[in-house]
């Protein structure tokens, strides 16, 4: 369903996604993992059309998304990680504006546009002009837009990003029904391990634009030196080039001077020196 | 403090610093082309000016008092459009910027956010009134032959009239800002901002300065010197600043009165403190009311009842961006209230058209009329190049960092261009067609003169609107807190150049068959064979040149739009994780000039 074929996209100076390739069938929760600048946002936005390769191919259902766009990106729906909409819309307006950006029949969308709106919890706010919602909201509306279309293929950066447990426990329920149900092809980019875990049926991880491994969580643990951790300890074995950065010496006494010790630093401090 | 109010300037420092060092792709060709256009500019205004100067002061009888109020004038327009331009610009430093709450969060004492502020707003607001009256201050001491102690005092003598306009915006707008209703604040006080900016510029035309260079007009001497009472007063900086100076353009240094230095100095010192004052007592709380949101504002009524008309567009990518841009068009009141200045264009240029008095010179009155209202299509060109550019132009940047619906939408880069293009051809088209129309009307032209200037002008219309979708796409900003600034960068200038040039091109083409067409009908001439072959021709040619200024940017801007994050990113490379999805690193590094 979503295929790259030998994927690269350059910079002046810098190669942000290096000679990429990968599958995602109909039907699987594709989690794409990797540290910051290691090309996963890159990456989403070339699948999503918004961002051409430099060389290789994105095929989309069978269509090739520099040659075909208009078909590729049809069956598509992309929900970004920041929560950029038309603040001068109402909520309502905006899925209907949806609807016609992909050609959905009026009455259809309307009636899909009120079940989103009650499944997202913003029925009540479908009048209001967008800068009137919050974050989360925002987030929830982007997500009842992506899916408004009945996209064939779904692809999200960082899905959690602004929403609250409960919100977070429903797109799981949602993205879950969709593939196993409806049997589309979801590809995600995540920070969170715990999603990852929970969530995908198989892992791609990237590491400085170049995917270093993948499979099931399992086969990620044959591949990796670690044994027995968790997602979290592949993770940072898999993408650790010379060890796990550690917080020594003066760092280490400025972070807990000026943060007051702890949190991700103290953890990270557990790599050794 | 003051260490603090240096650290809070740094951002501004550095960027513009960081800009002029490595100004990213082409950024170097931009620089030195905007160094040499407003080169080329201030020697423009420079001689424009002596010439003017020059032909002032040879009005016989009135050429001193003549050249004395022009340049007391100039004091008093400079001064009022700074107070406009600090009006607005203080309101979005003070209140809407996006970085306040990040300053406003940090350890650092509020009296120095709003100096920092207060100095960027200045700058800001400051930079373009002064450097186009400069070259004028100077003209005047060229004419006059002034010492140098003339020259010396522009800076120290427009400085102090500088700041006390700022500071006295600056002020108004925290009292607005704290007396107005909290929910609609900002709305109201930028809407009072360009209202007031209308008003002026129209009550300054109706008062038609153009007849005080035409003594003639008037019956008396007494009338013509009641009729050069400007709104002068002692009690104005601006009073003292001219005042200051003129003594030193007829040459003696002994005419020099340290008086009026001081006033101005103690009068932007004055207002620096009740500004300071201001800030003090009712900065922070008119900024947590400007805070407060606008209220569940609910979408609908009128606007959309009048949005239904869209229905009849049947495509429905082009539908739904239609309706969008129409809705978020009027409930942005950044955008909506240019079209106040849009209603005071229209009403001075029909104004200046009726109170034209051709037939008063009965014998060349066919020739006058007729000529006008073949050059009134250029004119009328000029307004269409300014809708265009005002609205046309930004419309590809009002997407802001939403464009990443339409980038992944299956609309392809060409009907998006497009859909912008229609949007806006049809109300410019309407107010092109009405201005030709009443122009040629009030000129009495005759009726083929009419229809040619109808013809060009539904030539003309389509072309300059597809430039400004055209460079808009080009020269995107999706970034812009304001989308008003986005025609004064780097894009708008290569608008205006290319608008120019392609009005002057076709214009300068149309006009030999429009003169041997005149000729013709007064029996000044006959329609030979050179006319046949040549009327055909050049017609031909300004179908290809509209044909050309149609196509081309439209063109140029849908290419640019498909690679624009490559070249964009080009500069900083990849930030993943900090990226915005779909979001443009834009190619265009800034304002110009900035």
């Amino acid at each position: 369903m979503i295929i790259l074929e030998n994927v690269t996209k350059s910079y002046r100076r810098h190669k942000a996604v290096s000679d990429l390739s990968l599958r995602v069938p109909a039907g699987e929760i594709y989690g794409f993992l990797g540290p910051n600048g290691a090309g996963k946002t890159t990456t989403i936005r070339m699948v999503a059309g918004a961002l051409a390769p430099t060389s290789g191919t994105i095929r989309l259902g069978g269509y090739d998304l520099s040659r075909r766009p208009k078909e590729a990106k049809s069956i598509l729906g992309y929900i970004p990680d920041r929560p950029f909409l038309y603040e001068k819309l109402s909520g309502w307006e905006f899925l209907i504006f949806t609807a016609d950006l992909y050609k959905v029949e009026r009455r259809a969308a309307e009636g899909k546009a009120r079940s989103l709106l009650e499944l997202f919890e913003l029925w009540d706010w479908r009048e209001e002009l967008i800068e009137n919602y919050s974050h989360g909201m925002k987030q929830r509306l982007i997500m009842a837009g992506a899916l408004l279309p009945s996209p064939r293929i779904l692809v999200v950066d960082e899905p959690m990003v602004g929403l609250d447990p409960r919100g977070a426990k429903l797109v799981m329920d949602i993205f879950k029904t969709m593939a196993r149900r409806d049997k589309v092809a979801v590809f995600i980019s995540t920070h969170t391990m715990s999603l990852a875990s929970r969530l995908c049926d198989r892992i791609g991880i990237i590491s400085r634009g170049a995917l270093t491994a993948e499979g099931t969580e399992d086969e990620l643990r044959r591949q990796s030196r670690a044994e027995g951790g968790d997602l979290e300890d592949l993770f940072l074995d898999l993408t650790s080039e010379g060890g796990i950065p550690s917080l020594g010496g003066e760092a280490r006494d400025a972070a807990a001077g000026e943060a007051g010790g702890g949190g991700q630093g103290a953890r990270a401090s557990g790599g050794g020196d | 403090m003051f260490r603090e109010y240096l650290t809070l300037l740094k951002p501004a420092r550095l960027s513009f610093l960081n800009y002029v060092r490595d100004p990213g792709p082409g950024g170097r060709i931009k620089l030195i082309s905007l160094a040499l256009f407003t080169a080329a500019l201030w020697a423009a205004l420079f001689l424009l000016s002596v010439r003017s100067i020059r032909s002032f002061y040879s009005v016989e009888g009135f050429g001193d008092i003549l050249s004395y109020k022009t340049f007391g004038l100039l004091w008093l327009t400079g001064a009022a459009l700074l107070v406009f331009s600090a009006f607005i610009t203080a309101l979005s430093s003070f209140y809407l910027s996006r970085d306040l709450s990040l300053l406003m969060g940090a350890p650092v004492d509020r009296e120095s956010v709003f100096w920092a502020r207060s100095t960027q707003s200045l700058v800001s607001s400051a930079w373009m009134p002064v450097a186009f009256l400069m070259p004028v201050f100077v003209a005047f001491g060229y004419a006059f032959k002034a010492p140098a102690l003339y020259y010396a005092l522009i800076v120290p003598a427009s400085l102090p009239v500088v700041l006390t306009a700022s500071f006295l915006s600056q002020t108004l707008v925290i009292l607005l800002v704290n007396v107005l209703p909290a929910r609609r604040t900002r709305d109201i006080v930028s809407l009072l901002g360009l209202f007031g900016f209308a008003a002026l510029y129209m009550i300054f035309r109706l008062l038609r300065p153009e007849q005080l260079v035409n003594p003639e007009s008037f019956r008396s001497v007494a009338g013509y010197l009641a009729s050069l009472q400007t709104p002068t007063s002692p009690m104005f900086p601006t009073t003292w600043a001219s005042d200051l100076l003129w003594p030193l353009l007829g040459g003696s240094r002994g005419d020099f009165r340290a008086i009026y230095l001081a006033l101005l100095w103690v009068s932007a010192g004055v207002s620096a403190v009740i500004s300071s004052y201001a800030a003090h007592f009712l900065y922070w709380q008119g900024y947590n009311k400007s805070q407060e949101g606008a209220g569940r504002q609910k979408a609908g009524g009128l606007l959309n009842l009048v949005a239904g008309a869209f229905r009849l567009v049947r495509n429905p990518e082009y539908r739904a961006v239609a309706v969008k841009d129409f809705k978020i068009f009027f409930r942005d009141h950044t955008q909506w209230s240019q079209l106040f200045l849009l209603g005071a264009l229209m009403i001075i240029y029909l104004y200046n058209f009726s109170v034209l008095n051709l037939k008063r010179y009965p014998l060349q009155a066919f020739f006058l009329e007729n000529t006008l209202a073949f050059l009134n299509v250029g004119l009328v060109g000029l307004v269409s190049a300014t809708l265009s550019l005002r609205f046309a132009f930004p419309s590809i940047s009002a997407e802001g960092f939403s464009y990443w619906i339409i980038r992944s939408s299956p609309m392809s880069v060409r009907d998006f261009i497009r859909e912008k293009l229609c949007f806006w051809l049809v109300p410019i088209m309407l107010v092109a067609l009405t201005l030709t129309w009443l122009t040629c009307r009030f000129l009495d032209a005759a009726p083929a003169m009419s229809v040619t200037a109808f013809v060009l002008t539904l030539l003309l219309t389509p072309g300059l609107c597809a430039l400004g979708v055209g460079l808009g796409s080009r020269f995107p900003r999706f970034e812009t807190e304001n989308l008003a600034q986005v025609p004064t960068g780097y894009g708008g200038l290569i608008f205006m150049l290319s608008s120019s040039l392609s009005l002057l091109l076709i214009i300068g083409v149309s006009a030999w068959p429009v003169v041997r067409y005149l000729r013709i009908r007064r029996g000044m001439s006959h329609f030979g064979l050179r006319e046949g072959i040549l009327m055909p021709v050049l017609a031909l040619a300004v179908l290809f040149l509209a044909w050309l200024l149609w196509n081309r940017p439209l063109k140029i801007g849908r290419e640019a739009l498909e690679i624009y994050d490559e070249e964009a990113r080009g500069r900083d490379g990849p930030e993943d994780g900090g990226d915005i999805p779909g979001a443009p690193r834009l190619p265009e590094g800034g304002e110009a000039g900035a």
